[in-house]
């Protein structure tokens, strides 16, 4: 079982999460359970690994956690921003890097100017300004991989669920991507990271497996 | 008069310019007082009449000599304007002062052509070839201020406002045909016509001196829109906008990137359209319509009617596809700004907005063709109707796109207009369309085209209000799958 904290100490607080898909087609239809009552809560500062075999349901979990999908029982309560970098990156092809930084200030509600300072700091910390004109379609994986975590840290969200983020990342923005984790952990924000790396463990605070539909810790 | 200085100032930008004065002289010399009478001899071999080419010279030249000198006005003025503004002059007393020099320039290029064409053969009818040459002369200072904010290379600004006049001039109803429908689009078509007093009995209901005042005044808009433009400078931090004028932004920039969009803008109202036009078999077909309130049997000649009826084909399967398009491509992209926060009714508005615009776009540009093989009797409700049936395809691509996806969609929203307006309305099939095509999205539209199209007076209420209908019930529609669909 996680470790469960109060509402008021959690950024994030989910509990009883459970999801079933069903697969196949009447009348051989059968439900097949993925999550069967998730307990998972995130403190201020805290950087936590979700872990689990393929088909475990991490993915599923981040879904539901940041509202992309609805839990057939549980709740979720989030206390501040919430930014999320899914696993797949999700673009408009035909804009540039810096029209979707544009687009997403504006749903984040930053002002132009923070937006801008945001963006450039982003820029610089994963190193690819120089594809700030650059429409989606026509950037390189890693680099389309970088824009997809841009967009998630634009807002400076209080909690940050990540789903596999570095996949595609060269070593150097690895180890950026490592900083820009530690930074965030200074400021007080707590992130949510699904990961495979055994080499990343010693970099979370805490570790969380999911196994059998339940969470717990590794 | 602070206005007053800058348009003496303007005009002394524009006389010390070497090429203006050069121009201004050899221009009319050229073309009214040495080429015309050649020219007119070319007119009547190529079925033109060869007096109309002396009298339409005039206005050429004044044409001619008003886009070149509006070119310079404002090729490199931006920059030195906007710092004028910056500096604290009035941006609205800078756009007048250049419109009140362009209008000047306008009068002298007209003066210019019109003391050419007198001293060589006189001018019968002074009243209508001079207000013809001025609106020669309005309608290319558009042209050349146009060019000059889009061209800065001196060269290639001065050889694309050449290319456009040579294309209006030698292509034009005074050295062709007066009568020929292609060449109804070109800048001085009717100007043309009305100057020399040559019907071209297809200025419709607006008739040819209409039409030739809405070009000259629509070129007036565009020049004052244009010379705005230039003088408008950043004050303060500029803000984003509204979330939904933002997404609209973002939405209309990631279509016009694609490039599938601009050959199917061209090819499909050239396949559906002008082919129509060229492989229909002369005969004559019955058709019932309703004219003055009255429900009569009309007898068409098909070449002359065929093309109309096949528009609202090309205008509903291309409406669709931008539809379809608009919402698949943007989905997954949009399901992540909802989730960042952005409100779900501005995008939506936004989504539909890049619909709407592509809706008028499709129509505009199937039109254009249009126009050059088909004559609608009642052009403004011709031209509605087909927005109405676009605007309505268009949400049906909203609604298709998430229910059948990708490529199921792109076959059913060829499908659909096929068997809606090819099959079930088609006026080639019956003399109207069967009851149970009245159920399908088409009808209502359909039936305002072809009353637009093909009668004198607009009597189809019934179905307008029909397609006014099926254009809420598609936005509700859509807009439930837009917030549904994963």
């Amino acid at each position: 079982m996680a470790t469960v904290v109060t509402a008021v100490e959690s950024v994030l607080e989910a509990r009883g999460i459970e999801k079933s898909y069903r697969r196949g087609v009447w009348p051989v239809a059968r439900r097949q359970d993925v999550l069967r009552g998730v307990d998972l809560a995130l403190r201020p500062g805290e950087v936590v690994g979700l872990v689990g075999e393929n088909g475990s349901g991490k993915s599923t979990l981040m879904k539901i956690l940041v509202g992309a999908l609805r839990p057939d029982a549980g709740t979720v309560a989030v206390s501040g921003r919430l930014g999320y970098c899914p696993q797949e990156p999700v673009f408009y092809e035909r804009l540039t890097c810096d029209e979707h930084f544009e687009l997403f200030g504006r749903a984040y509600k930053m002002s132009a100017e923070d937006e801008r300072r945001s963006r450039r700091n982003l820029y610089a910390a994963l190193g690819f300004e120089r594809y700030a004109g650059t429409r989606a379609d026509q950037l390189s994986g890693g680099t389309l991989a970088k824009l997809n975590l841009g967009l998630a840290l634009l807002g400076d969200p209080e909690v940050l669920l990540l789903d596999e983020p570095y996949a595609g990342f060269d070593w150097d923005t690895y180890l950026k991507f490592w900083d820009l984790v530690a930074g965030r952990r200074q400021a007080g924000r707590s992130v949510l990271i699904i990961s495979h790396f055994v080499t990343d463990e010693g970099r979370f605070d805490r570790i969380v497996q999911l196994r059998d539909g339940r969470a717990g810790p590794r | 008069m602070t206005s007053a200085l800058f348009v003496r100032r303007f005009l002394a930008d524009y006389a010390r310019n070497p090429v203006n004065p050069l121009v201004l002289v050899l221009v009319p010399v050229v073309f009214v007082v040495v080429a015309a009478g050649s020219m007119a001899d070319a007119a009547r071999l190529l079925g033109g009449t060869g007096p109309s080419v002396e009298t339409a010279a005039a206005g050429w030249a004044a044409g001619f000599l008003s886009a070149i000198a509006m070119y310079f006005q404002l090729r490199g003025s931006r920059e030195a304007d906007r710092r004028l503004v910056l500096a604290g002059l009035p941006a609205g007393r800078l756009v007048v002062a250049r419109m009140v020099t362009g209008l000047v320039l306008v009068a002298l290029a007209s003066a210019a052509a019109l003391t050419a064409l007198a001293l060589r053969t006189g001018i019968d009818d002074p009243w209508r070839v001079g207000a013809g040459t001025i609106m020669f002369a309005v309608v290319y200072l558009a042209i050349g201020a146009l060019t000059g904010v889009l061209v800065r290379n001196a060269v290639n600004g001065t050889v694309l406002i050449l290319f456009i006049w040579i294309l209006d001039v030698f292509f034009g109803p005074a050295l062709g045909s007066p009568d020929r429908l292609s060449t109804r689009w070109f800048p001085t078509h009717f100007t043309t016509l009305w100057m020399v007093d040559l019907p071209s009995r297809h200025g419709g209901r607006l008739g040819d001196l209409g039409w030739a005042l809405a070009w000259t005044l629509g070129a007036l808009v565009l020049a004052g829109l244009v010379v705005t433009g230039t003088t408008r400078v950043v004050r303060g931090r500029r803000g984003h906008g509204g979330p939904f004028r933002t997404a609209l932004r973002m939405g209309l920039r990631d279509y016009r990137r694609n490039p599938v969009l601009w050959a199917l803008l061209i090819g499909v109202p050239v396949v559906f359209i002008w082919l129509s036009k060229v492989i229909t078999a002369p005969g004559t077909m019955t058709l019932s319509l309703v004219d003055h309130g009255r429900a009569m049997d009309f007898t068409f000649w098909l070449p002359d009617m065929h093309a109309g009826t096949m528009t609202p084909i090309a205008i509903a399967a291309l409406a669709a596809l931008a539809g379809l398009f608009v919402v698949l491509d943007a989905r997954a992209g949009d399901g992540r700004l909802i989730l960042a926060g952005f409100g779900v009714r501005a995008l939506l508005a936004a989504r539909l907005g890049v619909v709407a615009a592509a809706a008028l776009l499709v129509t505009a540009a199937s039109l254009a063709v249009t126009a050059m093989v088909f004559d609608a009797r009642q052009w403004v409700v011709y031209a509605a109707g087909n927005l109405l049936l676009a605007l309505t395809y268009g949400l049906l691509g909203v609604c298709l796109g998430p229910i059948f996806g990708r490529v199921s969609g792109v076959l059913i929203a060829f499908l659909v207009p096929f068997l809606d307006l090819g099959i079930a309305q088609s006026p080639m099939l019956r003399a109207e369309p069967p009851a149970w095509a009245r159920l399908l999205p088409g009808y209502g539209a359909d039936r305002v085209l072809l009353d637009g199209g093909l009668t004198a007076t607009f009597d189809q209420w019934g179905p307008l209000l029909l397609a006014l209908g099926w254009l809420v019930a598609l936005g509700l529609i859509g807009a439930r799958l837009f917030r549904t669909s994963p």
